[in-house]
Order: C-alpha cells, then sequence, then structure tokens
C-alpha cells in the first residue's frame, strides 16, 4: 500500500495524501478522543516525520554530479569510446582491423581526457562506475553479464586508474586480459586481477578486494599443536625436559638431532637432510653408543651463537654481493627450455604410468610450440633425439604403451595447426644462418611425412637458397617413408606449390614417383603439367606413349613437348597411336596440329608408317576420306617422309618432286620450304 | 616547458632514485670503506647535484606516490618497484621526506654516509623522526632537513594507538594471508590426490598478495613463518617455506613478479608428497630400501603435477625446475639420480635451505625433538658450499638474525623468554624477547617484554644474558600464538 516516496518523485504529493490520511485513520483509532485527534494536527505530525524521514535518506545518498558540465561530457564520450573499443575487442579475432582503429581511436581520446582533466581514477561498483562520486557509466540487467563493470567488480576490483601517457599496448594487454577471463571457470588459472598483477602495467593501477576468502574462518594459532607430546606436557614435565636437555647438552653437547651426521649419509649416500635424518635417528641400539661417541666429537651442532663462530662468517662481501647481483639477474630473466626439457625428459625416463607419461608428454608438446616460436632449433633437435632414444629403448622393462604415445607425440607435432608456428622462423633464416637451417633440417626430419601437407604451403614463401634446398631435401627425405602427402598435395596445390615441388619428385626414385608425375600430367596448371611432362619424358623417353593423349592438350607448349617426345625415338607403339590418331581425326582443324601430328609420325615411324604416308602423299581421288584429299595431309606426308630420312622415303620425296600433278608437286615444295624452316630453328 | 627538458628532468630524477635507493641498500651490508659504498656516495652526490635547479632540492612520499621538488615521478618499468620502495622506507620510519639544500655540495663523504645511515638506523627507533632529527642536529648536517608527515592534533593524540591499530593490522593481514594461502595449498594437494584437474587461481591471488605485504614489511613473515603444526606438518611446512623463500627474495631485491613465482615454487615444491603414501611420511620407525626410495621421488613428481595443473604453459614452466631441484643440493649429490649436472637454478637454493631450516626446527614423529633455530643457522652454516649456496645461507642468517624470532631462550636468571623481534643489525646478538611464565595449568603465558639490549647505566653490562637457547616446542610453546597475540 505505501508507495515510497523517495521512488516516485512525480505522484509524492498524492502519495503522501494518500498515506496520510491512513495514517490519520489508524492515529484516531489508536489515540483516545479526547486527545490530540484533531486532523490538522495529526496530519502536520506525519508531515513533519515524513519531512525528517526523507532528509535522513536522503542524507545517506551520495552528492549526486559533482562533475561539471564539461567533465561529465568528457567523461562520458571516453566512456563511450571506451565501451566501444571494447565491444569490437572481445568481437573480432586479435589484430583485427576495426578492433585495432577502435583502440587508436580510444588511445587518442584518453590522451585528449589526460590533457584537460588529467589521470582517469574510478571506482568500481556492482553496476557502475564512478568518477569523482558521480557515475559515468551504468549497467542495465539485460547487458549485466558482458559489461566490463561486471568483469571488474566480480574479481574484485574495487578501484582502477588509467595513468596520462597510456600507451596503445598497454591498454590491447588491458583488454587481452578482460577478454581472456570473460568467463571463468571453476578451476581457472587466475583471474582479471592475477593477470594485471602479472602484466605489471605502469600505466594502469587498481586495487583489489578479496573476492575468494570472504568469511572463512582464520587459523586459530592458541589451537594448533606444536610438537607431539606438547599437550600433556606439564609445568613439572616440561621443566624436566628441559633439564634432561640442559644437562644432555652440557655433557654431550647436543641431544638434538646431529644433522651433520645425516649431511655426511647424506655425501655419501646421497639423501636429503629431511628424510635422512629419519633413517639415521632410528640406528640400532648396539651402534647407538658408537654414534653417541662421535657426537662427543661433533661440533657441527653448535649454535651459530657461539663465541667461535665469528659475524665476519656471514658477512657479504664485495665479489659475493656483486655473484648475488648477477645470480638474481640470471633468475630473473630466466627463460631456458632446455633446463624445462631436461626436467620432462629425466620425469618420462622415470614414468611406470602410462597416464602419467602422457599428460608429460602434453606439456611437453606445448612447450615444443613456444621454442619453436621461439627458433630455439637446437633445444628442439635434443629433445627430439631424446625421445627418439626412449622410444625405441631395448629394454625388457621398457613399458609397451611408450612406444605408440612418442609416436603419436610426433604426429601431433606434424599437424598443421602447430606446424604453422614454424614458419615465421623458418622464413626468417637468411643463407648466412648455415648452422640454424642444419639444425632445423634434423630437427623436421623428426617430423611425420603428414608435415609435407605444411611445408609445401610455405615453399613459394622461402626467399633463402639454402632454405629452399633444405626443405626439398627434407621433402625428400620424408617420402621415403611416406609419399602419400606428397601426392596429395601435389594433386591440389597451386601452381607454384606444385611447380616448387616437382623437383622433389625427380629425386625419389620408383613406380610411385612416376605415379604421381603422371598425376602431375593432368594437374589443372599448365605449367606443372608442362613441367612433369618435361620431367618425365627426360627421366624416361618411353614414358611418351603414357602421355600420348596430351597431344590434344589445349596448352600449345605442352603438345610441342609431346611431339617432340614422340618423335625422339622410334616406336611401334608410337607409330601405332599416331597412325590410328590421324586416321580418326582427319578433320582437325588446326593445321599446325596435323602437320605435327605427320611429323611425328616420320621421325618414330618404320615401314608401316612409310606406306601410309607414302599412299597419302601419291595417291589421288582417294576421297573418301576427303581430307585426306586435302592438300594439308599430302604436305604433312610429305614432311613426314622428309623426316623419315631413309632411302625409300627421299625415293618416295623425288618421285613426288616429279609427279605429273601440280597437286603432289605442290606439296612436296611446300614440305621442303617448312622443313628447311624448322631445320632454320632447331640450328639457330 | 617542453618535452625535452621535461624527459631530462624525469631522467634526472630517475637517476638519483636508483643511486639513493642503491646507496641505503649498500651500506646495509658494507663498510664505509668498500668500493661499492664509495660509489655509491660519489653518484648520490652527482645525481643530486644534477636534480639541484634552485636552492632545495625536495624529495617527499604521499599517498602512495613519490614526489620530487611536488612533481610526481611516473612509473615506468625501471622505477615502479623504486618508487614502492623509497614510499615504504619513507612509512616505515614516518617521514613525509627530505630537503636538501644547495649547500649540500660542501659536505664531505662521510656527512653523506652519517645521513644514509641514520636513515637506516631511525628504522629500529621508536620515534625514528626524533631519533633523525637529533642525528642530523649532533653531526651539523644542516644541508639536509626531515620533511614531518603533518599531524592533526588528533593524530597527535591517538598516535600509540595508531601504531597499535597498525601492528594489528599487520598481524591480521599476515594471519590472513596465511591461512588462505594454507587453504589454497590444501584444495589444490586434495584435488590433484583425486586425479582432478585443478587451476591455481587462489593460489596465485594470495602468493601475489602476500608478496605486496612482504615488500612491506617481511619480518611479521618471518615470524609466523614458525608456525608448527605437528599434525599437519606437510602442508604448514610447505607454506613456512614460501614465506621463507619469499623472504629471501625480498632480502636480495627480487622483483615482485620472481617474488611471486618463487612463491608458487616453493608452496608446490612438496606437492609430490601427496604420491608418498601416510604410513610411510609418518612412519616413526627407520625407512626401509623402498619406502625410502618413495619419499625420494616426491620431488620428481612434485615436477610432474606441476605440468598437469591448470595454469598457462608460460608459469608452469617457470616453476617446474626449483620444486625438482630442492634435494639435488649445492653440489648436486642430492637427489633425484638422474645424472643432473646443471647447477641449481636461485630459487631451488633458496627453497633448498628454506626446506631445510624449516623441517630441522620441526618435530617429527621420528624425531623426539626440534633443533633450536640458532642452532639450525650453525648447521646450515655448516653445509654452506656443500648443500648450500655459500652466499644464501649468510642472506639466510642476516635476515634472520642469529637468534630468529621464535626462538626459547633462557636467561641468566632462568626465566624463560621468547625472541619475538630478532635484532638485524649488523654485530648485534640482542633480540627483543617476551618472558614466558608458567600459569598454574603449566602452560606458558605471555609475560613482560624485554630487549636485551639494554645496558646498565652504571655499569655499561647487558642487563640480561643469554644463557641456552631451545626449541618452543620443548616447553609446548607456539611462538606464532605470542607473537600475534594482542597487547
Amino acid at each position: 500500500m505505501v508507495h515510497s516516496a523517495s521512488y516516485c518523485t512525480n505522484c509524492k504529493i498524492g502519495v503522501k495524501n494518500y498515506v496520510a490520511e491512513c495514517f490519520v485513520s489508524v492515529f484516531k483509532c489508536i489515540l483516545p478522543p479526547s486527545k490530540g485527534r484533531n486532523k490538522k494536527k495529526i496530519t502536520c505530525c506525519f508531515y513533519w516525520l515524513m519531512l525528517t524521514t526523507m532528509t535522513t535518506e536522503q542524507k545517506k545518498q551520495p552528492p549526486e554530479n559533482t562533475l561539471s558540465e564539461t567533465e561529465l561530457r568528457d567523461a562520458s564520450n571516453l566512456f563511450k569510446i571506451f565501451l566501444q573499443a571494447w565491444k569490437n575487442y572481445s568481437l573480432y579475432p586479435e589484430g583485427h582491423t576495426i578492433s585495432t582503429k577502435s583502440l587508436e581511436s580510444l588511445v587518442a581520446a584518453f590522451a585528449n581526457f589526460f590533457s584537460k582533466h588529467g589521470d582517469l581514477d574510478l571506482v568500481v561498483e556492482k553496476q557502475r562506475l564512478l568518477w569523482q562520486n558521480t557515475a559515468v557509466h551504468e549497467v542495465t540487467a539485460r547487458d549485466y553479464a558482458e559489461d566490463i563493470v561486471f568483469l571488474l567488480y566480480r574479481d574484485g576490483i574495487s578501484w582502477i586508474e588509467f595513468l596520462q601517457g597510456l600507451p596503445i599496448d598497454e591498454l590491447t594487454s588491458f583488454f587481452k586480459i578482460l577478454k581472456k577471463y570473460k568467463s571463468i571457470q571453476e578451476e581457472s588459472e587466475g583471474d582479471i586481477v592475477t593477470d594485471l598483477i602479472d602484466g605489471d602495467f605502469a600505466y594502469i593501477e587498481f586495487k583489489a578486494r578479496d573476492v575468494l576468502w570472504q568469511d572463512y574462518p582464520l587459523l586459530d594459532f592458541s589451537e594448533l599443536q606444536a610438537g607431539q607430546d606438547s599437550s600433556e606436557i606439564g609445568a613439572e614435565g616440561a621443566e624436566q625436559q628441559g633439564n634432561e636437555e640442559h644437562a644432555d647438552l652440557s655433557a654431550r653437547g647436543s641431544k638434538e638431532p646431529s644433522f651433520s651426521d645425516a649431511l655426511r649419509e647424506a655425501s655419501a649416500g646421497g639423501a636429503s637432510a629431511g628424510e635422512t635424518d629419519q633413517k639415521s635417528s632410528q640406528v640400532e641400539p648396539e651402534e647407538t653408543e658408537q654414534q653417541k661417541s662421535s657426537e662427543h666429537a661433533d661440533i657441527s651442532t653448535k649454535s651459530i651463537t657461539d663465541p667461535s663462530f665469528s659475524d665476519a662468517l656471514w658477512e657479504i662481501s664485495p665479489a659475493e654481493h656483486e655473484k648475488l647481483q648477477k645470480m638474481i639477474q640470471k633468475e630473473e630473466n630466466w627463460d631456458n627450455p632446455e633446463d624445462v626439457f631436461d626436467v620432462l625428459m629425466v620425469i618420462l625416463q622415470s614414468q611406470t604410468d602410462s597416464d602419467n607419461f602422457s599428460s608429460t608428454l602434453d606439456f611437453t608438446l606445448e612447450e615444443v610450440i613456444e621454442t619453436i616460436e621461439q627458433g630455439e632449433f637446437d633445444q628442439l633437435l635434443k629433445l627430439f633425439q631424446s625421445l627418439r632414444q626412449l622410444q625405441y629403448k631395448d629394454t625388457p622393462e621398457a613399458p609397451t604403451w611408450m612406444r605408440p604415445l612418442i609416436e603419436r607425440f610426433f604426429q601431433d607435432l606434424s599437424k598443421p595447426e602447430i606446424f604453422n608456428s614454424i614458419c615465421p622462423p623458418l622464413l626468417a633464416l637468411h643463407d648466412n644462418d648455415a648452422n640454424k637451417i642444419a639444425t632445423l633440417q634434423q630437427v623436421l626430419l623428426y617430423f611425420s611425412p603428414d608435415v609435407i601437407f605444411s611445408i609445401g604451403q610455405i615453399i613459394p614463401q622461402i626467399r633463402s637458397q639454402k632454405v629452399y634446398n633444405m626443405i626439398l631435401e627434407v621433402i625428400e627425405n620424408l617420402c621415403l617413408k611416406n609419399m602419400k602427402p606428397l601426392e596429395e598435395i601435389l594433386q591440389h596445390a597451386d601452381s607454384a606449390v606444385a611447380d616448387n615441388l616437382l623437383p622433389v619428385l625427380i629425386k625419389l626414385k620408383g613406380e610411385r614417383a612416376t605415379k604421381i608425375f603422371l598425376l602431375m600430367t593432368k594437374h589443372p596448371s599448365a605449367k606443372v603439367r608442362a613441367q612433369a611432362i618435361k620431367i618425365l619424358l627426360t627421366k624416361d623417353p618411353k614414358i611418351a606413349t603414357q602421355l600420348f593423349s596430351l597431344i590434344d592438350d589445349p596448352n600449345e607448349k605442352i603438345r610441342k613437348e609431346i611431339f617432340a617426345g614422340i618423335a625422339s625415338q622410334k616406336s611401334t607403339l608410337m607409330e601405332n597411336l599416331l597412325l590410328k590418331y590421324i586416321k580418326e581425326n582427319p578433320d582437325k582443324k588446326d593445321p599446325e596440329h596435323i602437320l605435327a601430328c605427320y611429323e611425328a609420325l616420320g621421325s618414330c615411324g618404320s615401314v608401316t608408317a612409310f606406306q601410309f604416308l607414302k599412299r597419302i602423299l601419291l595417291s589421288r581421288g582417294w576421297n573418301r576420306f576427303k581430307s585426306f584429299g586435302k592438300a594439308l595431309h599430302r604436305e604433312g606426308a610429305a614432311m613426314g617422309l622428309l623426316l623419315m630420312d631413309s632411302w625409300e622415303a627421299k625415293d618416295i620425296l623425288l618421285e613426288a618432286s616429279n609427279n605429273r600433278y601440280p597437286v603432289i608437286r605442290q606439296a612436296i615444295q611446300n614440305a621442303m620450304t617448312r622443313f628447311e624452316v624448322l631445320r632454320g630453328i632447331s640450328d639457330g | 616547458m617542453d618535452n625535452q627538458s621535461s624527459l631530462e628532468i624525469i631522467t634526472c630524477y630517475e637517476d638519483f632514485l636508483v643511486s639513493f635507493f642503491s646507496l641505503l641498500q649498500a651500506i646495509k651490508i658494507h663498510g664505509d670503506n668498500n668500493r661499492l659504498v664509495v660509489d655509491g656516495v660519489r653518484k648520490f652526490n652527482e645525481n643530486l647535484a644534477h636534480c639541484m635547479e634552485e636552492d632545495s632540492f625536495t624529495i617527499k612520499a604521499s599517498k602512495g606516490f613519490l614526489f620530487f621538488e611536488d612533481e610526481k615521478i611516473p612509473y615506468t618499468k625501471r622505477t615502479k618497484n623504486l618508487i614502492d620502495n623509497m614510499v615504504h622506507y619513507f612509512d616505515a620510519r614516518n617521514l613525509e621526506g627530505l630537503r636538501f639544500f644547495s649547500d649540500f655540495d660542501k659536505a664531505s663523504p662521510k656527512d653523506i654516509l652519517v645521513l644514509i645511515r641514520g636513515l637506516d638506523s631511525a628504522g629500529q627507533e621508536e620515534d625514528p623522526v626524533a631519533w633523525l632529527t637529533d642525528t642530523l642536529d649532533l653531526n651539523n648536517l644542516a644541508w639536509v632537513e626531515i620533511i614531518q608527515k603533518p599531524k592533526t592534533e588528533e593524530e597527535e593524540d591517538t598516535g600509540a594507538d595508531e601504531e597499535n591499530e597498525l601492528d594489528h593490522m599487520r598481524r591480521e593481514r599476515a594471519k590472513k594471508d596465511y591461512t588462505y594461502v594454507l587453504a589454497s595449498l590444501k584444495e589444490v594437494a586434495k584435488k590433484v590426490s583425486e586425479k582432478k584437474r585443478v587451476g591455481i587461481r587462489k593460489t596465485v591471488r594470495v602468493v601475489q598478495e602476500i608478496v605486496s605485504h612482504i615488500i612491506e614489511d617481511d619480518e611479521i613473515y618471518t615470524a609466523i613463518s614458525t608456525l608448527r603444526v605437528f599434525d599437519d606438518y606437510t602442508f604448514t611446512h610447505s607454506v613456512n617455506v614460501a614465506m621463507l623463500a619469499m623472504c629471501i627474495g625480498k632480502h636480495v631485491n627480487f622483483s615482485r613478479r620472481s617474488l611471486e613465482r618463487l612463491g608458487i615454487c616453493a608452496l608446490f615444491h612438496d606437492l609430490g608428497k601427496i604420491e608418498v603414501p601416510h604410513e610411510v611420511l609418518n612412519k616413526p620407525g627407520k625407512l626401509d630400501d623402498t619406502e625410502f626410495r618413495l619419499l625420494q621421488e616426491h620431488s620428481l613428481n612434485s615436477a610432474r603435477l606441476i605440468v598437469k595443473l591448470r595454469a598457462s604453459r608460460d608459469r608452469k614452466a617457470k616453476i617446474l625446475l626449483p620444486p625438482f631441484e630442492h634435494h639435488l643440493k649445492y653440489n648436486l649429490s642430492g637427489y633425484p639420480y638422474a645424472g643432473w649436472q646443471k647447477p641449481l637454478t636461485l630459487f631451488g637454493r633458496i627453497i633448498a635451505i628454506a626446506d631445510v631450516y624449516d623441517a630441522i626446527t620441526s618435530e617429527r614423529v621420528y624425531r623426539k625433538s626440534a633443533m633450536s633455530p640458532d642452532r639450525a643457522l650453525g648447521l646450515l652454516l655448516e653445509g654452506a658450499g656443500k648443500d648450500f649456496d655459500p652466499i644464501l645461507i649468510k642472506v639466510f642468517i642476516n635476515m634472520l638474525g642469529v637468534y630468529p624470532v621464535g626462538t626459547l631462550l633462557k636467561l641468566d636468571n632462568g626465566d624463560l623468554a621468547l625472541v619475538v623481534k630478532s635484532s638485524r643489525k649488523k654485530g648485534e646478538r640482542r633480540p627483543i624477547v617476551t618472558l614466558m611464565k608458567q600459569d598454574p595449568d603449566g602452560v606458558y603465558q605471555q609475560g613482560q617484554t624485554l630487549d636485551l639490549s639494554e645496558r646498565d647505566r652504571r655499569t655499561g653490562n647487558y642487563v640480561r644474558e643469554i644463557s641456552e637457547t631451545y626449541h618452543p616446542s620443548a616447553y609446548g610453546i607456539q611462538p606464532v600464538q605470542h607473537i600475534f597475540a594482542e597487547n
């Protein structure tokens, strides 16, 4: 019924009147009729009460809007840009243009703000950010979980300050942290606060309150027992024990455990003091006396306050101070994957449990990725060598699960998403980096052949000749294990990649390699086809028979290559193929193509070809195959005979040159002219 | 003022800050004739001269920031830690700052050292400002002036209350830190033992808090590391080692980030013990070979379990090595026996010292009594160069003092006294103690506080002498209970 006046200003008056009426009614009921039931008086009392209450309530609320109009406007503008930048950063992948531009705008906006108002310190409340007690950003319930206020408040940040000079890289890192912890898992590695502290920002200050422990009960030291029987030690007992110790000390030097015994045993047996004293304290009874007597002479349990210990013993000399500084510097900058790998190898070598082994390998893989990105190839090589040695360790106790797990490690390493991290350091290598190139080569040989997929893609980007040669060697070696990846990449790669990979195939022997080349002759890229054909024909001219269909290749160069290959040696098979082709394709429109067929026939042909060519040249009215009656075919036949370069062919040509039919004589003349031109080209 | 000259001035201020702070640190360890100190004085002089534009040059600390001539020194990577340290340095001496006058150039190196040593010693005084002022007057150091923190009337009246409140706050803060870090460690260990993937958010967070607090005041953390809980040895031991290690780290001026890393390494150094059966860990008798081998595997297992934590690769890589190393010993004769030939990391060496110290000053099921802290230091000193880094041992001893907090003393009159504040002054062997008196139930209660450096005015002799030392557990005394008790 009661509508609180503090919420609704508009209906305040109406509501108050209503409530006042109720108040009066109630009051009339309570008070006896004769006392203070005057309505006017009661109403005044009511309003007086309300006023007092309102004033008190108003006092609880902080003063609103202590900022000037300009300040508020500047802050609001900054915040609009801030929120937009945050929104873009969280939506787009890292480095995206939109996100980068937003950040740049934000840095500029901050700089502008700083120049007018100095550093920006914000108080973080549950649903708003305050600057100088004024809300500059408030969150709606709908957007709360996504809002930056929620994130900051959730992790306990109570205030945050952006300092003049805030650079873009710090702002970017700040957003990166917010994005990383947009949602927090139950078992999180950290939160916004931990990462901000680790980030060590020079221009972002903040304070965080505890959000993790809250009312966790604190230890009560009085309830914690220090010793085994201390709760039972009474005044007498303690004194007695103290006396015993004192007597013991004066008689034997020390009742306390002989640590130097432990240390001596430790140096002999390599065990630690903490554990060895557990052993040494439990000596056999007959040994106790012997040990006790040695303790008489044992001075190592002396207190450091003993006069025989001079203060100079723990005074740090300038040289030691300097050495210490160097040690500190080294530790501060410590980042040595080799040490990490060495520890991981020790762990792996000692494992008898496959789950533990596997989880350690998983971490090793993470570390390897990081090391690859750093370009520390020599450390990788050492690790891989150790892993292989472990994998193939030939001992009876070597567990059977170890080999497949290590093999899986190398397989995982070869996945594109992991291998791609090797690209930048690889591409950064120059011809001068001979050692690094050599080391990388050895490293790459540990990868599985699947890595060829990834390597192949980057070949066109390699600028260094030495690196290029090294990569080809690596691919060649990997292909010896499995050629399938190369085959697949060649089939699907663009011409730049395929072009670069074909020379690898040259070095590979065997049918598989030839098969791949043959597949390449069908590649969409003419350049690749031409290259493959050239290589094939160079390797084995006889392969031309398998390439015959390419005489119809749309690319002229390829056709020429094929014809050249066909013409390079005598072959009955080729002869028959050509004859068949010519007979079946008399109407080919391209005259050069027809002539080329006849030329090739002449070069590779034998008696069979001779008869055919003779017939085509000399026969008349052979109009059944109208095309054959055409001059082009006669000319082609003449060319074929010229190229046949046999006595029979020459006789026929002589006969034809004197033939009474002009069409035949013309054919010879044309052929002679063409022949001279071709010879001139080949001689030139 | 243009940007260029602005930049030059800031650089000038930074250089002065570096030289000032370096000199303050150097005199803590070295004598006046030491080359580092001599060089330090010269640089201090030169840099102050560069900064002195007018008749005076002021350096002030206010609200966590440092101001040179009322200009705030910006936080940069170079100066961040320095600024924090200087602010705390001034706060610890109740100073707002110092004002140098232009006639400082007439001051001799000896005079400068009087000031610097005075500043250092003032930290031990009850009223540092008054003491410093007297020192400057006594030595006619007119070229420098103390700037006190402005006090209101109320502040003056409540000065003593504030001090108590500050003390209370420090104790409560340390107690919270200890509670939370112990709880977080137990949580991690429990989940690891259940083969769950566990995040270390809470641990990192609390260690970061501890780092901030240790930088301000490490003494309270060396004090709290005397906590011994017989029935919960493994975890409290790890926490104590972490506290001690971070204190050592603070004393050698590690960066905040390195202190954090050191703290986490030390906290998890014995994580591998969760895989050692309880019967072995708590066996009162002698361990057989198998049991001993199981125990020795714990350092390797700590490293392996760290790898499994849910944390970034970078963090895990950086906290992996020291737990693995902590039993290898300085001369590499320890374990794990893996043919390890590399020198231990600095963190590994620090943890080794803290680990052994805490272990031998703790009562164990297989060892009737624990070693008193002063004897423990004696033994550690013996192991310097073989088991422990010799320089770090010195740092450790200087940090704890020859009578570390928590040592139980027998005085010449038979009274028992617990060391509540060690003397860290060079050559000083006189701690502050609290007398321990037995109540009718036989339980030892805290009594009067004494400063054992107090001398009889007439004879010049010390009022009390120390006749013997014990471990407090021998008398059922838990030092932290008394050190952290409300006054």
